[in-house]
């Protein structure tokens, strides 16, 4: 698509009403004009002038309380940093890698961050591209960036800052975690999706991750699916043969 | 003329313009005290705007529990430099709106949504404010700038959750021309809404 027909789109994409090619295609644009982005901006502006001119309605009072009792819970999604907060002549330009480095020192940091979180953040930014050793970073860092990412906390006896991060945009979710329970010998953490009651297998978390990181799951997120958890001989297995130390519903 | 935001131009006073970006900058340290604050000040409108386009108030609902759950994970996202507050939550509520819409597309409430050719606030409402009728009156009058076919298009698409094939569909004109027809008819009406009254 041309520049010009790009352009041409500003207008139906503010308003929601591109169809998915074309939203992809516009974003693409967006990422790389500022002059495409200021428009948006500005028409974003008016449309919303739109959306005030409508009557506004009071929700329920348990909508509120809902909401309250919930964000108490969760945790909340690292800023997408492109470029390093300190002087970028004295920091290597963070890798692919640091977003999943922040999330996981954000996960870590009680709700409101102090000074001494966000030296650990930068340290981490900065340290973690030489400590990390895990797969598919590049797509745990474009889930953990998408538009519409949520992240589920999830309870599991023994471990801590477990969450479940997905996206139905990507149709991915991945697990992140701080600590996973030490395994056994000769046995794996093995991540489930299950649709109506039907596990299949997505993916096996391997010993030397558990002091720390994230992991996408193989296959596709659709609706309605739950995430489990179990721990399967080394190899993993086709059924879950353990029990499910977690099964939570994506958000 | 360089552009200005709303805000500036549009002034009335009004805490929903010039508080919001404050609060979200509390909620992205997880201050969960400025997220009430910003749900008090906001679900309102994100709820009158949801029931609009999806004439359901348990759906619409359920969206006002999506978007300010979304609120509060990815404020630390939010920049102040792309828009305000106040657009950046109603954007999200038009768009998780639609995407609900979207979702059930195959469903009859599609049908049953009700016409939305003219445009027709509902003034029985019992919430409603001073403030919502000059904002109502505002963009009535800035819309009756429009051609009749960019009016009709940026409405069916802002208050239908209609996509620009849709739209073309139903106005019998051809998509491309409709894509334009949505980005110069929101052109005309920032100019319109930006006239000092």
């Amino acid at each position: 698509m041309s520049r010009r027909q790009l352009h041409n789109l500003s207008g139906a994409y503010v308003l929601n009403a591109l169809d998915r090619e074309d939203e992809v295609a516009f974003e693409a644009g967006l990422a790389d004009s500022e002059e495409l982005r200021a428009e948006v901006i500005e028409l974003s502006d008016t449309a919303v002038a739109l959306g005030l001119a409508v009557a506004p309605v009071e929700p329920s009072p348990s909508v509120r309380a809902d909401l309250l009792a919930r964000v108490a819970q969760l945790p909340q999604l690292p800023a997408i940093a492109e470029q390093p907060t300190l002087d970028a002549s004295t920091v290597r330009t963070p890798g692919p890698r640091s977003i999943r480095w922040k999330w996981r020192a954000l996960l870590r940091v009680p709700v409101l961050v102090p000074i001494a979180a966000v030296l650990a953040v930068l340290l981490a930014v900065v340290l973690g591209p030489a400590l990390l050793h895990g797969h598919d970073d590049a797509a745990l860092d474009d889930l953990s960036a998408a538009r519409d990412a949520r992240t589920t906390s999830v309870t599991m006896a023994g471990a801590s800052g477990v969450a479940l991060l997905s996206s139905h945009r990507l149709d991915a979710a991945a697990l992140v975690w701080d600590s996973l329970p030490a395994l056994e010998p000769g046995t794996v953490y093995e991540l489930w999706y299950i649709r109506g009651g039907d596990p299949t297998p997505a993916g096996l978390i391997e010993d030397d991750a558990v002091a720390g990181d994230g992991q996408v799951l193989t296959g596709e997120l659709r609706p309605g699916v739950q995430v489990a958890l179990t721990v399967e001989p080394a190899g993993g297995s086709p059924r879950p043969t353990g029990t499910p130390l977690f099964v939570v519903e994506p958000a | 003329m360089p552009y200005q935001p709303h805000e500036e131009r549009l002034a009335t006073g009004d805490p929903l313009r010039s508080t919001g970006d404050g609060l979200l900058e509390r909620i992205a340290s997880g201050d969960q005290q400025a997220f009430a604050e910003l749900y008090d000040l906001l679900s309102s409108r994100v709820l009158g705007l949801a029931i609009r386009l999806i004439r359901d108030r348990a759906q619409a609902e359920e969206v006002v529990q999506e978007v300010f759950l979304e609120v509060w994970q990815t404020a630390r996202r939010f920049d102040a430099r792309r828009g305000t507050a106040l657009t950046w939550v109603l954007t999200m509520a038009h768009r998780r709106t639609v995407d609900r819409i979207r979702s059930a597309q195959a469903s009859r409430d599609r049908e049953t949504r009700q016409g939305i050719r003219d445009f027709r606030p509902e003034y029985d409402s019992v919430s409603e404010t001073v403030e919502v009728r000059l904002e109502h009156e505002r963009v009535r009058r800035a819309l009756d700038r429009l051609t009749a076919l960019q009016r009709e298009a940026v409405l069916l698409a802002y208050y239908g959750g209609y996509t620009s094939g849709e739209v073309a569909e139903m106005l019998q004109v051809p998509v491309g021309t409709v894509k334009t027809r949505m980005r110069d008819g929101l052109i005309r009406l920032r100019d319109e809404l930006g006239v000092a009254e």
